[in-house]
């Protein structure tokens, strides 16, 4: 069964802004502002480049640090994802490949 | 100009179609039925200049709850705009019921701007913002900055201008409350504030008159350099302690009037003004010692922009 696939959803529109490691968005559909972590914000700027799954998601994560994630990484990622969508920053995505 | 020789024409506009007064961006057209409250107000605004009375952004009034029923039992009301507004109150209370309906049309009102719910003070071009909740001590340092060479912005919201850093000044009179009353008179003077009332849902409440120069300047904005959270803590050692940005936006948004109505745009500025300042908290005991760590902080070269 396919992993299931999530991702900014489309009609969103964010604000960005960092300072430091400090990074917070403005959700304009819901008018909260999120505080996020590097690796918070980073998920989400992937998120929002096209619907990815967790294992899929923390590749892209390790990457720049040429690391294979392992199942305490997907693991951290699988929370990162549910917290991200608690909040509404990010949804499941219908089409599934 | 209004002055203190023209009383007579303020109050008698005050009393009969209401005065347009100019402050900072805004005009408020002011008046009241009740006679006594008429040389208050024309005490408080005595500097104000007249605004255009065609085109006010809100109309405050005082006057007695009903012909009858009100002036029996001593009570008195707000309208805004023409509306009733509020509950009746005690007539004794009609001068801080006054400013607190005004502070009321500040608050909601002009939403062209973000309002943050803080004091503010301009020395030498540079703002200080402070941030914080009721008690926090706000007011009483702002007051007090005044007597240190800062010019008032407000001692209640902070103005910004959306697409620009700048901090608008709205000067008008300094709710100050118990005993910060008599703090505040000590280094201003006696005739500086208005009547103390007491016995209102904050206690004794009284207002320092806006310098004159603080009037005067009111069209002159300011570059926001400090936000400062202050917290007082009667006998506590003063502390200054630096405060994140991202920390700073979150706890200013958080005592904003309209940065929720202003969507993307209110992010965008408040992160603009967040971003040109360097944010602390400043915990303190005494009122010395807070406007000392404010000096202090003040004196410290401007860090990178």
């Amino acid at each position: 069964m396919p992993a299931l696939r999530f991702r900014v959803p489309v009609d969103a529109h964010l604000a960005w802004r960092r300072w430091d490691d400090e990074h917070l968005v403005y959700h304009v559909e819901s008018g909260d502002t999120h505080r996020l972590s590097a690796v918070g914000a980073s998920a989400l700027q992937h998120l929002r480049d096209g619907p990815l799954d967790a294992r899929e998601l923390a590749g892209r994560l390790a990457s720049p640090a040429q690391l294979t994630p392992d199942a305490a990484v997907l693991d951290t990622v699988e929370r990162l994802l549910a917290d991200l969508c608690d909040v509404g920053l990010v949804e499941p995505a219908d089409d599934v490949a | 100009m209004m002055s203190p020789d023209s009383t007579t024409d303020h109050g008698s506009a005050l009393l009969g179609r209401g005065l347009p007064i100019r402050c900072g961006p805004l005009t408020m057209r002011v008046g009241t039925s009740l006679p006594e409250l008429a040389p208050a107000l024309s005490f408080l605004y005595q500097d104000f200049p007249r605004g255009d009375d065609s085109l006010p952004d809100f109309d405050v009034r005082v006057g007695h709850a009903s012909p009858l029923i009100g002036r029996a039992l001593g009570q008195a009301r707000a309208s805004i705009d023409g509306h009733r507004a509020f509950d009746p109150f005690k007539r004794r209370h009609a001068l801080p019921m006054f400013e607190w309906a005004v502070n009321f049309c500040v608050f909601t009102r002009p939403n062209r701007y973000l309002l943050l719910h803080a004091g503010v003070v301009e020395r030498d071009g540079r703002g200080l913002i402070l941030s914080g909740n009721p008690g926090a001590g706000k007011s009483t340092l702002t007051a007090a900055l005044l007597f240190q060479g800062w010019r008032l912005f407000s001692d209640e919201v902070a103005m910004v201008a959306p697409g620009t850093r700048e901090v608008l000044a709205l000067p008008r009179p300094v709710s100050l409350k118990n005993e910060s009353i008599e703090i505040i008179q000590r280094v201003a003077g006696a005739d500086a504030l208005g009547p103390s009332v007491s016995g209102t849902r904050k206690g004794t409440v009284a207002h320092l008159r806006p310098p004159t120069e603080s009037v005067r300047r009111a069209s002159e904005p300011a570059d926001p350099r400090w936000i400062v959270f202050p917290q007082f803590e009667a006998g506590a050692a003063v502390e200054l302690t630096p405060v994140s940005r991202a920390d700073a936006l979150l706890r200013v948004a958080a005592e904003s009037f309209n940065y929720s109505v202003l969507g993307a745009v209110g992010f965008d500025t408040l992160a603009d003004v967040v971003e040109g300042c360097s944010c602390h908290h400043l915990r303190f005991g005494t009122l010395a010692d807070g406007l000392a760590a404010i000096q202090s902080l003040a004196e410290t070269k401007d860090v990178a922009r």
